[in-house]
C-alpha cells in the first residue's frame, strides 16, 4: 500500500514538474547567444531558403553560391508554397529568410498585410531591379496596392497549344480572326475530332480557358479597371467572354465530360492526340514529353484573336515569387540574392530542363532550348493580358471558378455569372 | 489491520489513495483532451464572434454577424442542404448494406471469417485513394461503369456521374458509403452473434416464419447496437470531407459543397476565419443535437417496450 502510494506521488511530482517545465521560456529561442551573440550584418553569409524540393532549385542555390563566395545556403524544402502554409513558417521562430511562394495579390497580398513581409519597393529603384524586369511584371507589380512586396521569379504564359497534326489533317490553319477560330472549331468537330479538351473539375484549366476568352472580349485596359478600378465583371464585354463559354459548350467544342474530369487529365488526353487543342501554359507539355507520350514540335500556338479591335495577347500570370520574411535574420543577404534573382539567374536558366517563362529582360539570343517555350516568351513581349485566378482577391477568385463551372454545366447563365463574380469582390473591397 | 486504527481511517486512505491513482491516470489523457479538443473548440467559439482573417494578430468583434451570414450565404444553404442528403444516403446505404451483409454472412455455416475479411476491406482503404478509385469508375469515358451500362445495352443510364449537378452528391456519397458499409456490417454482425439462439428456435416452435423471426427476434436483439450504429452514420454523414475534395472539391459550382467544404474553403480559401468558425460551429451544434435527439428518442422507445 505504502509503495503504490509513494509511485503514485512520483508521477505526479514528475507530471507536475513537466507540466511547470514546459510553461517556462524555451531555452535559446530566437537568439544565438549560445554561439557568441548575433553575427554583423556585413558578416553574415549565411542564408535560409525555402524552395520547392527538386533538384532544380538545389542547382540553382549552387550556382548562387559559385557566384556570390562566402556564401553558405541551408535550403529549407517544401511541398506547398500557398498562403496558408508559408503564413504558418512565417510565423515560427526558426523561419527562413528568403521564402518561394505563389505570387500575386491574392496569394502575397494578405501575407504583406499581416506584416510578415519586407516592403521591396525602394529596392526596385535603389538596386536597378525594375529596369531590368519585364514590362508586364512591373505593371502587375504596382497593381499591387502601391507597394511591392515580391520579386517574381517565373510567369506563366497561356495560349491556345494546337496539335499539329490533328489540324493538317482536318485542313485548318492556326486562325487570326474570331471568324477563322469559330471556323476551325466547327471543321475539327465536322470532321470528328473533339476541337477543344477541358479538364475543369480543379478549376485551373478552366480559368486559363477562361482567361484567355476574357482577354479576347475585354482586352488589357478594360480588364485592368474591372480588377483595380471602377469598373464592374457585370459589363457586356465580360458578358459575351461567358456568352463565348456557353456557345461553345452548347456546339459541343469542349468535351461534354470536362466537368467530370481534373485539369491533368485534359491535359494529358491532349497531349495524348485525343483532341486538337488546349490552353495551357508555357512548360505545362514539358511533363508528357518527359514521359515521350509527345514531343515538343508536335503541337503549336496561337493567341485568341480579339474581338474587342485590340491586339492579340496571350494572358498570363505571376507564378511564383521570392519574398523576404520581415523578420530574417540576414536581410542584408537576402537582398543579395534577390540581386542573384534578377540579374545573374538568366545565365543559368534552362528553358529546355524548365520550360517557364523569366521575368526579367532577357538579351537577345540568350535563351536557347525548347522553341515552344521561347514561343512564350516571344508572345509575352507584345505585353499579355490577365489570367484572373492569379489578379483576382480571395472571394472574387472563388467566385470567378464557380461562376466558371456553373456555366460549363449550365447552372448559371452568363449575366448571372458575372454578377455572382461582381458581389464576391465587392464583398472583398468592403473588408 | 491495526487494531488501533478505526476501520473507517483506513478506508479512507484507499480511498484517497485510489483517487490519487485514478487522477494520474486520467491526467495524460486530460491534457490532450484540453490541448487538442477543448482548447480548440473554445478558440474556434470565440473566432466565430469576430471578423479576422487568420493573418492579422487583432480581430474585431462582431457578435452574432458571422451566424447571420453563413445562413444568408447560398452555399452555406446549398451545403447544409447536401449535408442532410450524405447523412440520409449514410443511413439508408452505407448502414442498410451493411446491414443487409451482415445478415447474410451470420446465417452462413462456412467462410464467415473470409467474408467478413474481404468485405471489411474498403473500410481500411485510404479515403484519398478510395475516392481517386470512385472518380475513376465514375469517369463518363473510360470509366468501368458507363462503359459497362454501354455494353449491356444501356447506353441512357450512362450518365455524367460527377458533371451533372443533379446527380453529383448522391454519386460522391455513394463513394463514401461503400467504403463505411464495411465498419457497420462488422457492428452489426457482432450484434446477430450476441442473439441467443434459443430464441429462434422458440418463435420456430411458436410457428414463427423467417420474417417473422427477423422482425420479432433479430430487430430487438440489435436494439443497442442499431442505436449506436445508426448515431454513427448520422455522424459520419455530417462530417464527409476528404471525398468529395479528391473527387469533385465540392463542384459543379457547390453542387456536391458540404458543410466541412465551406469550412475550409472559407477559412484557408477566401481568409475569412470568422464566418468559417461561425459555419463549423454550427456543424457540431448539428452533430451534437441529432444524436442527443437520437439517443432520447432511442431510449425512450427502449423504455417502451
Amino acid at each position: 500500500m505504502r509503495g503504490k502510494r509513494i509511485v503514485s506521488t512520483g508521477i505526479i511530482t514528475m507530471l507536475l514538474a513537466g507540466l511547470l517545465g514546459s510553461c517556462g521560456p524555451t531555452s535559446g529561442a530566437g537568439t544565438n547567444e549560445s554561439t557568441g551573440g548575433k553575427i554583423a550584418p556585413e558578416e553574415n553569409k549565411h542564408l535560409e531558403i525555402m524552395t520547392y524540393d527538386d533538384d532544380f532549385w538545389q542547382r540553382f542555390v549552387d550556382d548562387f553560391c559559385e557566384k556570390n563566395p562566402g556564401y553558405t545556403v541551408e535550403r529549407k524544402l517544401s511541398q506547398a508554397v500557398d498562403t496558408g502554409a508559408i503564413q504558418a513558417t512565417l510565423s515560427a521562430d526558426d523561419a527562413p529568410d528568403i521564402l518561394m511562394v505563389n505570387s500575386g495579390p491574392g496569394r502575397v497580398l494578405p501575407l504583406a498585410q499581416a506584416g510578415m513581409l519586407e516592403d521591396l519597393t525602394p529596392y526596385y529603384e535603389e538596386r536597378g531591379w525594375a529596369d531590368k524586369t519585364v514590362p508586364y511584371v512591373m505593371d502587375a507589380l504596382h497593381n499591387f496596392d502601391n507597394r511591392i512586396y515580391e520579386v517574381v521569379d517565373n510567369v506563366d504564359v497561356f495560349q491556345m497549344y494546337y496539335n499539329k497534326a490533328i489540324f493538317e489533317d482536318a485542313g485548318v490553319e492556326p486562325p487570326t480572326t474570331w471568324e477563322e477560330f469559330e471556323n476551325v472549331l466547327q471543321t475539327l468537330k465536322d470532321a470528328g475530332v473533339q476541337p477543344i479538351v477541358l479538364g475543369a473539375n480543379d478549376n485551373f484549366s478552366l480559368g486559363h480557358l477562361m482567361g484567355n476568352l476574357i482577354q479576347s472580349n475585354v482586352g488589357y485596359e478594360k480588364m485592368t479597371d474591372i480588377l483595380y478600378g471602377d469598373s464592374s465583371w457585370d459589363c457586356p464585354e465580360m458578358i459575351a467572354a461567358y456568352q463565348n463559354l456557353k456557345d461553345w459548350v452548347d456546339k459541343g467544342y469542349i468535351n461534354d465530360d470536362a466537368a467530370a474530369i481534373a485539369g491533368i487529365e485534359g491535359q494529358t488526353r491532349h497531349a495524348m492526340g485525343e483532341g486538337a487543342m488546349m490552353v495551357i501554359a508555357n512548360g505545362y507539355l514539358q511533363q508528357f514529353v518527359d514521359q515521350e507520350m509527345c514531343k515538343n514540335e508536335d503541337f503549336g500556338t496561337f493567341m485568341f484573336p480579339s474581338q474587342c479591335g485590340g491586339t492579340s495577347a496571350p494572358t498570363a500570370g505571376l507564378a511564383q515569387s521570392w519574398v523576404i520574411n520581415k523578420n530574417a535574420d540576414n536581410k542584408e543577404g537576402a537582398l543579395v540574392f534577390l540581386d542573384y534573382v534578377i540579374n545573374d539567374k538568366i545565365d543559368f536558366y534552362d528553358v529546355e530542363k524548365r520550360g517557364t517563362c523569366p521575368t526579367t529582360i532577357v538579351p537577345e539570343g540568350k535563351l536557347e532550348g525548347d522553341p515552344v517555350a521561347l514561343e512564350a516568351v516571344k508572345a509575352m513581349e507584345g505585353g499579355a493580358g490577365f489570367n484572373p485566378s492569379v489578379y483576382t482577391t480571395a472571394n472574387e477568385k472563388t467566385a470567378y471558378y464557380e461562376s466558371n463551372q456553373a456555366v460549363l454545366t449550365g447552372l448559371k447563365t452568363p449575366e448571372e455569372a458575372v454578377k455572382a463574380i461582381q458581389a464576391a469582390k465587392e464583398a472583398d473591397d468592403a473588408k | 489491520m491495526n487494531a488501533a486504527t478505526p476501520f473507517w481511517n483506513n478506508r479512507r486512505k484507499r480511498s484517497c489513495t485510489d483517487a490519487a491513482t485514478s487522477i494520474v491516470f486520467i491526467i495524460p489523457t486530460a491534457i490532450l483532451l484540453i490541448a487538442f479538443v477543448i482548447i480548440p473548440i473554445i478558440w474556434t467559439v470565440q473566432i466565430s464572434f469576430n471578423e479576422w482573417d487568420g493573418l492579422q494578430p487583432t480581430m474585431n468583434f462582431v457578435g452574432l454577424e458571422n451566424y447571420q451570414t453563413a445562413f444568408q450565404k447560398p452555399q452555406f444553404q446549398k451545403s447544409l442542404l447536401n449535408n442532410f442528403i450524405w447523412a440520409v444516403m449514410h443511413l439508408f446505404f452505407a448502414c442498410g448494406t451493411g446491414f443487409f451483409i451482415a445478415f447474410l454472412i451470420s446465417r452462413l455455416k462456412r467462410g464467415m471469417g473470409f467474408f467478413r475479411t474481404v468485405l471489411f476491406l474498403p473500410n481500411v482503404i485510404a479515403t484519398t485513394i478510395s475516392a481517386v478509385m470512385w472518380t475513376q469508375i465514375f469517369n463518363p469515358t473510360y470509366g468501368i461503369l458507363n462503359n459497362l451500362l454501354s455494353a449491356i445495352g444501356l447506353d441512357s443510364l450512362a450518365l455524367q456521374w460527377l458533371a451533372d449537378p443533379d446527380l453529383v452528391i448522391y454519386s460522391t456519397s455513394m463513394a463514401s458509403c461503400w467504403q463505411a458499409y464495411g465498419y457497420y456490417m462488422v457492428l452489426f454482425l457482432a450484434g446477430l452473434q450476441n442473439i441467443d439462439v434459443s430464441l429462434y428456435e422458440a418463435a420456430r416452435m411458436d410457428g414463427a416464419n423467417a420474417f417473422k423471426q427477423f422482425i420479432h427476434v433479430t430487430i430487438p436483439g440489435l436494439r443497442s447496437i442499431l442505436t449506436f450504429v445508426i448515431s454513427m452514420a448520422l455522424i459520419n454523414g455530417l462530417k464527409g470531407f476528404a471525398t468529395v475534395w479528391a473527387m469533385t472539391r465540392g463542384g459543379p459550382e457547390y453542387s456536391s459543397h458540404l458543410l466541412s467544404l465551406f469550412v475550409y474553403k472559407t477559412a484557408f480559401l477566401e481568409y475569412d476565419y470568422g464566418l468559417a468558425s461561425a459555419a463549423a460551429v454550427i456543424l457540431g451544434i448539428l452533430v451534437m443535437v441529432i444524436t442527443i435527439a437520437f439517443n432520447v428518442f432511442s431510449d425512450k422507445i427502449n423504455a417502451d417496450m
